[in-house]
């Protein structure tokens, strides 16, 4: 089984992680993907023009492996990945790539979405939006909350 | 004589800079220690007080009774966002 988990400063290509991801790859039923875009818009509608993930060199990343390995270990999965962006992100750019491999979908897709939902609440980032009415640091909502409550142990 | 860097993440390094050298004339100090003395110093740094403001020294997040040692890194951070 591989765990990866990085930190892009730089861009980061959805299209070519998956790609690598899939290639070779003949024992596995399934492949399960999520790309995380940043949004336009704030939650309460406000233009965001802006996207700045503020990340720690050595914590940042050490959250995205543990959350890595704890959902190779909680699943049927054979390979999980993870890339996020850290620093400067534009509207419409990738933040976050996710992919899982599994010999069953079932699988892959509760992995994916298990990884997703820690990702959302437990990765050390901060995150600050800015737009023409300002800049404001956003916590993780209720609904990120009440998402990884669905998969308490 | 303890010697430290001290850095800010997420909304606190907005107010107080990203990293501070601070200098302290005893043996030994501790995490709270270290906050409170932040905050005696500089008033924007009153926010340290909040309990919401958490601490790692050398990437392990501690509490307050945690003991700091000469040329360790010291992190205060704000809630963390998720990705």
């Amino acid at each position: 089984m591989a765990v990866e988990a990085r930190l892009e400063t730089g861009g980061l290509d959805a299209g070519a992680e998956l790609a690598a991801f899939l290639s070779g790859r003949d024992a596995d039923g399934a492949v399960v993907s999520f790309t995380g875009l940043a949004r336009s818009r704030g939650a309460d509608g406000a233009a965001v023009e802006r996207l700045r993930l503020d990340w720690h060199p050595v914590m940042t990343a050490r959250s995205l492996s543990v959350l890595a390995e704890a959902t190779a270990a909680r699943f049927d999965v054979s390979d999980v990945l993870v890339v996020h962006r850290g620093g400067e992100i534009a509207p419409g750019e990738t933040i976050v790539f996710v992919a899982v491999a599994s010999p069953h979908r079932r699988q892959a897709f509760f992995a994916a979405d298990y990884l997703m939902d820690r990702l959302k609440t437990e990765a050390v980032f901060w995150k600050h939006e800015s737009g023409p009415g300002g800049g404001r640091w956003i916590e993780p909502t209720e609904r990120d909350r009440a998402d990884r409550a669905r998969w308490s142990d | 004589m303890i010697r430290l860097s001290v850095s800010f993440y997420g909304e606190i390094a907005d107010r107080l800079g990203r990293e501070r050298a601070m200098v302290f004339a005893v043996d030994d100090i501790t995490v709270g220690e270290i906050r409170a003395e932040l905050a005696r110093q500089d008033e924007a740094a009153t926010i340290l007080l909040n309990p919401q403001i958490r601490a790692a020294v050398d990437s392990v997040i501690v509490d307050d009774d945690a003991g700091v040692r000469s040329g360790q890194d010291v992190v205060f951070f704000s809630i963390v966002s998720g990705g």
